[in-house]
């Protein structure tokens, strides 16, 4: 009976000191396996395709709207779609929605700008945070990019910087690419990339994807890199499935914790259900 | 892909057309005293006894109305608070509301004194009790858990626009002991406010909260006439359905090819992704 | 024509005195619309409210069901209101700035009550305060010492320093200490709640299962055996995920989209035909 009670009735602090372990542990060691080809999602595959084929002479719009919070999961993937993007000599514009994410993304440009001797102004550019009414933004971009965003995050107007100089409307958009922890395809969607027939990567965190397959479906995202695993993935398609990164390492912690969980599921389950069997009234709460 | 523009196509004045009458036909026909039925929705007939339970506790309530800002989640979120604040008021029952969206506050102020005063009770408006703490979604998710630490709220109401938040709000809700109800047009929160509150609101019980708790006929008339359009929804996902088929089945057949093209260019082309 | 209207409402090429023009002739309109609204007899106020709500939704409605054209005059109107908005969302803005001061206010208010009179945790008050200003102050000096090579000056380099130790510093690691807390509050929210008493739970319980570990590289180990070209490929975790999260899922999802959608036409419907009732929409003005 004790030992029923136990199983149901552990003291949350144990399971926040063991969740820390369990989720520590692989952060640490950084393991750098990667998930392998045929284990790819579809949806990530479409998103590697769609950026790959980007026509010559367009540029790619990563808006970004996440900050520190969900950093574990959407810096990887903006770090992913950069590499394949310098990688491939696809000229990309980072646009933020907020100072933070600005700060941020900006951050992570440049890092790995300089791990791949890429060139800010020639290879890519930021236009630092923009606000106000987002649907606004977003068609009028398409109508008239340099109205929208005259200077980047340092001021220099667009006209000077060869990435983007050329870039007047929605025309010379290859692809945009929404990485997000909020969630813009409404605006996006609607707006800019249906009207105008350009293809959207969605990158929004793992517990905002399942609400994209409907879009996925209906052929209105080109593609998904579902949180942390979808950059992991995307990683291994651009050939860096041996490297140890950050993306492999939240992966394999993401692993543990949902063991852990699933452990604590069937615990919890088994203590219910054999107090259930004593004629002892259960705990926990009714589901379903 | 066809059908697809930034502005209406044909087949959205068509539904979009239905819908807005289906809607307007039914808020007159309730306005002219037809009776209109509404099922039972648990979350929201157990008010008075969450109001009960924090008056018997002598602890303040605490309505949440997310990260939104004065759009229709948000309104909805008001229509709300104003029900909760008139039954708190009958028990002389505090209801503190951070917000998240100054625009918001300005709107939730008017509501709060509108309700107190329409209970009879203007003295219990306390403005202090309307809180803006932040619009950076966290720094507002610790403040509102502070409050139900400090507070020690008996009851707690979700109802907005909820992010990942949610969960922080609603485990904290459990550690101090407070019943919880949650509603959120977010899907993806709807999962944790399942498992942490005691009551939980699905997808467009949202919308229908503020006629439940009014049984306005305006409110009600607009809620059979949503019911009808998502008949009309229904019969549109049948069709096309069926228009897929008919297309997939008969392309190839030489006889029948024109079936085919009728189908796609008179029906399928409105619709997006039906390749 | 609307180009005109909108290049006179917004004139983003005004220059030295042409600028203090319009700003101080949109002040003066401004405060003789408030005169005006104040002027207005109380029961005529709610026609007032109910005709600028009903032109402003409408605004965006014909915006989106007009047909768009080079020709005929329906056409040109409708461009013309596509046009006009980058300036409607401007104007937007500029009203929701004004709010922010409302909400500021508020906060001094509330917490410069508890540091008056000295409440039960008033030092949280006075954090705030002293975090209010010196985010600001740091900021405003960071700016204003940005020159065309950057920043300059000592006072700037120092200001840009703090800031940086404030906002990236403390801020955006409180920021993210706050949201993994979700990892935390996870584990005992599955822990306590997640029991299966009845076949539709354990129905659940088994395709979350699956579906969680289909998503990280534990899971696709564990059925990494199956050959992915074999008859039994789709048992292997990944696919079977893969499969719930587009078929029934999604077909859920997309159902509970539709009564969404329809309830926010229907409420957004009686908005802006101000047909909403409540205290606040039925309230005198």
């Amino acid at each position: 009976m004790n030992l029923l009670y136990i199983l149901q009735n552990l003291d949350r602090r144990i399971l926040y000191v063991a969740v820390a372990i369990v989720l520590s542990v692989p952060l640490i060691i950084r393991p750098w396996q990667h998930p392998a080809k045929d284990t790819i999602f579809p949806e990530v595959r479409q998103a590697y395709d769609t950026i790959n084929n980007v026509p010559k002479g367009k540029i790619v719009l990563l808006s970004t709207t996440w900050g520190a919070g969900t950093k574990a999961e959407n810096e990887p993937q903006l770090e992913a779609l950069m590499r394949h993007m310098f990688k491939k000599h696809i000229k990309f514009a980072i646009l933020a929605w907020d100072a933070g994410g600005s700060e941020i993304t900006w951050q992570s440009a440049q890092r790995v700008a300089k791990a791949t001797h890429a060139q800010y102004g020639r290879d890519y550019v930021h236009l630092g945070f923009k606000t106000g009414v987002t649907i606004a933004i977003a068609s009028g971009l398409g109508e008239n990019f340099q109205q929208v965003f005259n200077v980047d995050r340092n001021g220099t107007p667009l006209s000077k910087l060869p990435a983007v100089s050329y870039v007047k409307n929605y025309k010379q958009l290859g692809a945009v690419v929404d990485i997000t922890s909020t969630g813009m395809m409404g605006v996006w969607i609607p707006y800019l990339t249906m009207p105008k027939h350009i293809p959207l990567i969605y990158c929004p965190t793992a517990v905002m994807a399942v609400s994209a397959y409907p879009y996925l479906d209906s052929k209105q995202l080109s593609g998904m890199l579902n949180g942390v695993m979808g950059a992991v993935q995307y990683e291994t398609l651009i050939g860096r499935g041996g490297v140890a990164t950050d993306a492999s390492a939240t992966s394999w912690a993401l692993s543990c914790a949902h063991i852990y969980i699933l452990l604590l599921i069937v615990l919890g389950n088994l203590g219910y259900l054999a107090a259930k069997r004593a004629g002892v009234s259960p705990g926990g709460r009714r589901i379903g | 892909m066809g059908g697809m523009t930034e502005f209406a196509n044909p087949a959205t004045y068509v539904v979009e057309g239905i819908l807005v009458f289906f809607i307007l036909w039914k808020i007159l026909s309730a306005r002219r005293g037809r009776d209109l039925f509404i099922r039972r929705i648990p979350g929201l007939s157990v008010l008075d006894e969450a109001v009960g339970r924090a008056t018997e506790m002598g602890k303040p309530m605490l309505f949440v109305p997310g990260l939104g800002g004065l759009d229709i989640v948000g309104l909805q979120a008001m229509a709300i608070m104003s029900h909760v604040i008139k039954h708190a008021a009958n028990y002389s029952t505090r209801v503190i509301v951070p917000l998240c969206d100054p625009v918001l506050y300005t709107v939730a102020e008017e509501v709060a004194r509108d309700a107190y005063t329409t209970a009879g009770t203007p003295e219990q408006y306390i403005s202090d009790d309307i809180r803006y703490l932040t619009n950076q979604q966290f720094a507002w998710a610790s403040g509102v858990v502070g409050i139900q630490h400090r507070e020690q709220t008996a009851t707690a109401f979700y109802f907005g626009w909820f992010a990942a938040e949610a969960l922080i709000l609603a485990e904290n809700g459990q550690i101090v002991g407070a019943i919880q109800v949650a509603g959120t047009p977010s899907i993806i929160q709807i999962p944790f406010f399942l498992a942490a509150c005691d009551y939980t609101i699905i997808g467009d019980e949202y919308y229908a909260a503020s006629a439940y708790l009014s049984r306005e006929p305006t409110l009600l008339g607009s809620l059979v006439g949503q019911d009808y359009g998502k008949i009309l929804m229904i019969g549109l996902v049948l069709l096309g359905v069926i228009g897929v088929t008919v297309v997939a089945l008969t392309t190839h057949l030489p006889g029948l090819s024109w079936l085919a093209s009728a189908v796609k260019r008179y029906f399928l082309d409105y619709f997006p992704g039906h390749s | 024509m609307f180009h005109n209207i909108q290049h006179f409402l917004s004139p983003a090429t005004a220059k030295g005195p042409w600028v203090w023009a319009y700003i101080g002739t949109a002040i003066a309109v401004g405060v003789a619309a408030l005169f005006a609204l104040m002027a207005v007899p109380p029961r005529y106020r709610k026609m007032v409210v109910v005709a600028i709500t009903f032109i402003g939704g409408l605004y965006f409605s014909l915006e989106f069901l007009l047909p768009h054209g080079k020709h005929g005059i329906v056409g040109r109107f409708a461009n013309g209101l596509t046009d006009a908005k980058p300036g409607v969302a401007d104007w937007v803005m500029i009203v929701g700035a004004f709010t922010l001061l409302l909400g500021t206010s508020n906060l001094f208010q509330v917490h410069g009550k508890a540091v008056r009179k000295m409440s039960p945790g008033w030092y949280n008050s006075l954090a705030f305060f002293i975090s209010f200003f010196l985010i600001m102050i740091f900021g405003f000096l960071k700016d204003a010492y940005l020159g065309k090579h950057g920043i300059a000056g000592s006072v700037g380099t120092a200001s840009e320093q703090l800031f940086a130790i404030l906002f990236n510093g403390f801020v955006q690691n409180l920021d993210a200490a706050m949201f993994s807390l979700v990892a935390f509050y996870i584990v005992s929210a599955a822990y306590r709640a997640f029991r299966v008493k009845s076949a539709e739970a354990g129905l659940m319980m088994v395709t979350a299962g699956i579906v969680m570990l289909g998503l990280v590289p534990v899971g696709t180990l564990i059925t990494s055996w199956i050959s992915p070209h074999s008859w039994l490929a789709s048992l292997r975790l990944e696919r079977l995920t893969v499969w719930i999260l587009t078929w029934p899922s999604m077909a859920v999802l997309r159902a509970i989209e539709f009564g969404l959608s329809v309830g926010y036409l229907a409420m957004s419907l009686r908005i802006w035909l101000s047909l909403e009732r409540g205290s606040f929409f039925d309230r005198q003005l």
